[in-house]
Parts: C-alpha cells; sequence; structure tokens
C-alpha cells in the first residue's frame, strides 16, 4: 500500500546525476566547427556572389555615366559637404569602438 | 542567478568558454530531464541534449536573465522532446514496454519501479510530475516551462500522481 507522503518521498527523490563522460567536450567541439563554417560563408558567400555577378554588370555603361557625371559631382559643394560629414561619422565611430 | 545571467551575457557576445561553463553546469539536470522523458532512452535524451544546447546557443541573445537559466533551457529541451516525438509520431502510451505485475510489485517503493511505473504515463504527466518534485520548480516556473497554462499543469500533476499511485499500489 502506497501512501500520499511515501508518493511523495519518492517522486521527491533528486534525479540520478548524469556524468559528463565528454558530452560537453564533444558539445562545444560541435559548436565550435558550426561557428567555423559560418565564418568561412560569410567570407566566402559575398566574394562568389561578386564572382558571379560581374559578367553580367554593363561595365562600359557604368564607365561612360561616371564619366558623364564627374564634372557635375566635382563641383557640387553639397556632395562634397555629404562626403565629409560621412568621412567625419566614420571616423568618430571608429574612434569610439577602440575606446571602447 | 547572477553568475548565470553574466556567463549567458558573455556567450551571446561569442565567448564559448562562457557557453561551455554553462554546459558543465546544466548538462547532467537537462540530461536527467530527457532521460525522464524518454522513458530511460540515454542515447535519445542525449541526442536531444545536444540539439537542445545547440539551440540554446544560437538564441541565447533571447535569454533576458528574467527567470532563472535553468528553466528556460528545460523549456528549449522540451521543445525539442516534442519535436522528436511529432517526428517519430509517437502516441505517449505506445511502444511502452509491458511489465508483468509481478516485476513491478518485488519492489514496489524502489527507485526502478517509480520509473518503470513513470513509463506508463503520459509524457506531459512525467514532465510535469519531474519539473515539480525531483527538479523542486514551482507549478507557475514548470507551466512556463511546458508551455501549458497553469490549470493544466496542475491537472496533469494530479492525474499522473493518482495514474502512479494506481499503478503502484495495484502491485503492491
Amino acid at each position: 500500500m502506497i501512501d500520499d507522503r511515501n508518493l511523495d518521498d519518492l517522486l521527491s527523490a533528486p534525479l540520478d546525476q548524469v556524468p559528463d563522460h565528454g558530452f560537453s567536450a564533444r558539445l562545444m567541439d560541435r559548436i565550435g566547427r558550426r561557428a567555423s563554417r559560418i565564418d568561412t560563408a560569410v567570407f566566402w558567400a559575398p566574394l562568389a556572389a561578386a564572382a558571379i555577378a560581374i559578367p553580367f554588370v554593363p561595365i562600359h555603361d557604368l564607365t561612360d555615366a561616371v564619366l558623364r557625371l564627374s564634372p557635375g559631382i566635382a563641383g557640387s559643394g553639397a556632395v562634397a559637404l555629404a562626403a565629409a560629414v560621412l568621412a567625419l561619422t566614420l571616423s568618430l565611430d571608429n574612434a569610439l569602438r577602440d575606446r571602447t | 542567478m547572477d553568475q548565470d545571467r553574466q556567463l549567458a551575457g558573455r556567450a551571446a557576445s561569442g565567448d564559448a568558454v562562457a557557453f561551455a561553463a554553462l554546459v558543465r553546469a546544466y548538462q547532467s539536470r537537462l540530461r536527467g530531464f530527457l532521460r525522464r522523458l524518454t522513458r530511460g532512452d540515454a542515447s535519445l535524451a542525449d541526442d536531444l541534449a545536444q540539439e537542445t544546447f545547440l539551440l540554446a546557443h544560437r538564441r541565447i541573445g533571447q535569454y533576458r536573465g528574467e527567470g532563472a537559466f535553468s528553466s528556460w533551457l528545460l523549456g528549449i529541451g522540451w521543445s525539442c522532446f516534442l519535436m522528436e516525438r511529432r517526428r517519430r509520431k509517437e502516441e505517449a502510451l505506445e511502444g511502452v514496454p509491458e511489465q508483468s505485475d509481478a516485476t513491478l510489485a518485488s519492489a514496489a517503493a524502489c527507485r526502478i519501479d517509480l520509473e518503470r511505473a513513470m513509463a506508463r504515463l503520459m509524457a506531459e504527466e512525467r514532465a510535469a510530475l519531474t519539473l515539480c518534485y525531483a527538479l523542486g520548480h514551482s507549478h507557475g516556473e514548470a507551466a512556463e516551462i511546458l508551455g501549458m497554462p497553469l490549470g493544466t499543469l496542475k491537472s496533469h500533476v494530479a492525474r499522473g500522481r493518482e495514474k502512479l499511485k494506481g499503478i503502484l499500489e495495484a502491485t503492491s
């Protein structure tokens, strides 16, 4: 006959300790391999995409367009100011990141 | 708990040593819980524990330290178990090895018989009883871990207890 107290005692017994036996090391190894696969993919994927896209980019049209626009761009005060602000922001961001 | 929060924060910023410390600290608790859920299938439980930790590693930034890290981890473990059960289309009472009453009766009060009796309960009942008794969680915490309303959790605990008592009494 099992009463409520006996049942409570039985149920409340802590679970057996499960010895590690290399479980944590295997898991961390798997995590490390996955992270290095992701790093490799992050590095190579944009390069691969660029390599695939380059043959389809109309280089001549682009250079013509740049040549046509460059005198206008070079003479524009607004563009010069925007470029200066951008450069300043990037420098400031880098400086802050280095400090933290 | 503060230490877990700090370790989780460091792990979220890519510190593998911090995550390894969390793995070492909680592997036994998680694997024990999953072994209970898988009715003692240590190999399946360890596969699920690996999946759980991999998911935890991927989502570590989502742990805000509002509850205990172990509760958050056990919740992921429970989700992994449910996914596996769905994948195997396993029903709770199917595939339970039938045991003769004599086997159970011989040592009804023993731990091993508790495990055998537990194996005859529904997974939700096993999980609820394990969390609330063996792992010492409150009903509220257990309900959160299992992603079910508090009332449902309490029903699983009560029904699981009654079934367990019935099984153990029938064999004593």
